[in-house]
């Protein structure tokens, strides 16, 4: 390619992209009838592209399209779980979640057998190796008590909320609760109160 | 044609396998030639337009229909063939030029079948020199050149096929189409 022009190389490249107007060709054809360099280009470029298109034609061997359907995995019939999955994206996350939260407040129902207590106040009297709380007689708690893995014996005055997990709530004649007062016993009641105290924060340390 | 070509794919997504098979007899052809130009080896062509049409049926449902079905599969075909290139090793290939020889390769060493007439012989010859060209093309200028002249594609499809803006498909023809005459000119010098 010693034809110094740029300009023409360009001009076959629209003319063999089809794109060359009638003035651009007339001009080619100019410039082409004196420089060989550019008639000897286009014409090479101009068989190539011929020869690809003559390719010979390539077909299929036998019996391809028997062995594409005889590679095919089996019917594809996605299972129904992976469906939803997809057409509910949010509605399983939310389950997922709940799944995982459930599960790991079931492990803690399981493994958390430590005696503790809970409590705002410190006029109560905490026996830890018999696993009992004792609001004395004549004395009042303020705020609300949590017993876990233990027993409460109420003799005097609660002002708030009692919650006994694993554990028996006696109550003596003399004992008042103002707040709510729950046992809890079984490992459903437990999460329900956990998932309960984890989204109101209710929960007092 | 669309229209039927869409009915199908229609089919195959709610489940129908049948369907596919009607996709795989209007394609063959062309996914197999393609192909077969891009990696120069009939085995392996087969092998990768296999491949092609089990992908797309595996994976129908990801084809939206924003573009034709022919440029999506084209489009798999062409990834398959590119990503076999890359990893073949550069191993003996049939087509290569015996070190020490004129132009002798692999196949002049096998013995022939059944013997060609000889104007069949030099046509073949022909061709098969113009596939070894095609073969010699960096990959990204031999697609380019391959869905532009073998398949006839407009520079549109080859860019959505190729997933690359026009005026860059149009600068891989302008190279690869001079690359070739290159080495048509090189070879036609040394007859």
């Amino acid at each position: 390619m010693s034809c110094e022009s740029e300009e023409y190389m360009d001009l076959i490249d629209k003319a063999l992209d089809g794109e060359i107007t009638a003035e651009e060709q007339a001009e080619l054809d100019r410039h082409m009838e004196s420089c060989e360099n550019c008639r000897e280009h286009y014409h090479a470029l101009k068989e190539i592209i011929f020869e690809m298109k003559e390719a010979s034609p390539v077909v299929a061997p036998a019996h391809f399209t028997e062995n594409v359907m005889k590679m095919l995995p089996e019917v594809k019939k996605r299972s129904m779980p992976a469906q939803w999955i997809r057409r509910y994206p949010v509605l399983t996350a939310a389950a997922v979640f709940l799944i995982l939260m459930f599960g790991s407040v079931m492990a803690g129902w399981n493994t958390e057998n430590d005696f503790a207590v809970h409590s705002a106040a410190s006029n109560i009297k905490v026996n830890s190796a018999a696993h009992t709380v004792t609001v004395p007689k004549g004395e009042t708690v303020k705020g609300d008590l949590v017993v876990e893995n233990g027993d409460i014996k109420v003799e005097g005055k609660v002002e708030g909320n009692v919650v006994v997990i694993k554990g028996e709530k006696y109550m003596a004649s003399a004992g008042q609760i103002t707040g709510d007062s729950q046992e809890i016993h079984e490992v459903v009641e437990w999460v329900w109160y956990k998932l309960k105290t984890f989204f109101t924060g209710q929960e007092q340390k | 044609m669309e229209s039927l070509i869409n009915s199908l794919v229609t089919q195959v997504k709610s489940g129908n396998r049948e369907a596919f098979e009607g996709l795989v007899e209007i394609y063959k052809d062309k996914i197999y030639r393609l192909c077969y130009r891009m990696v120069g080896d009939r085995h392996e062509a087969e092998d990768l337009a296999q491949e092609a049409f089990v992908r797309a049926f595996v994976n129908i449902d990801k084809y939206s229909g924003s573009y034709k079905f022919s440029t999506w599969l084209y489009r798999i075909a062409t990834n398959l063939c590119i990503d076999r290139l890359r990893k073949r090793k550069p191993d003996y290939s049939m087509d290569a030029e015996i070190p020490g020889t004129e132009g002798a390769t692999l196949y002049s060493q096998v013995a022939d079948a059944d013997p060609l007439p000889e104007e069949e012989v030099e046509e073949r010859e022909k061709r098969d020199h113009l596939q070894q060209e095609i073969m010699k093309l960096p990959e990204k200028y031999r697609t380019a050149i391959l869905l532009k002249y073998i398949e006839d594609m407009s520079l549109e499809e080859i860019s959505s096929v190729m997933d690359l803006p026009v005026p860059t498909v149009k600068t891989r023809i302008h190279r690869g189409r001079e690359a070739l005459k290159k080495a048509y000119k090189k070879v036609a010098k040394s007859r």
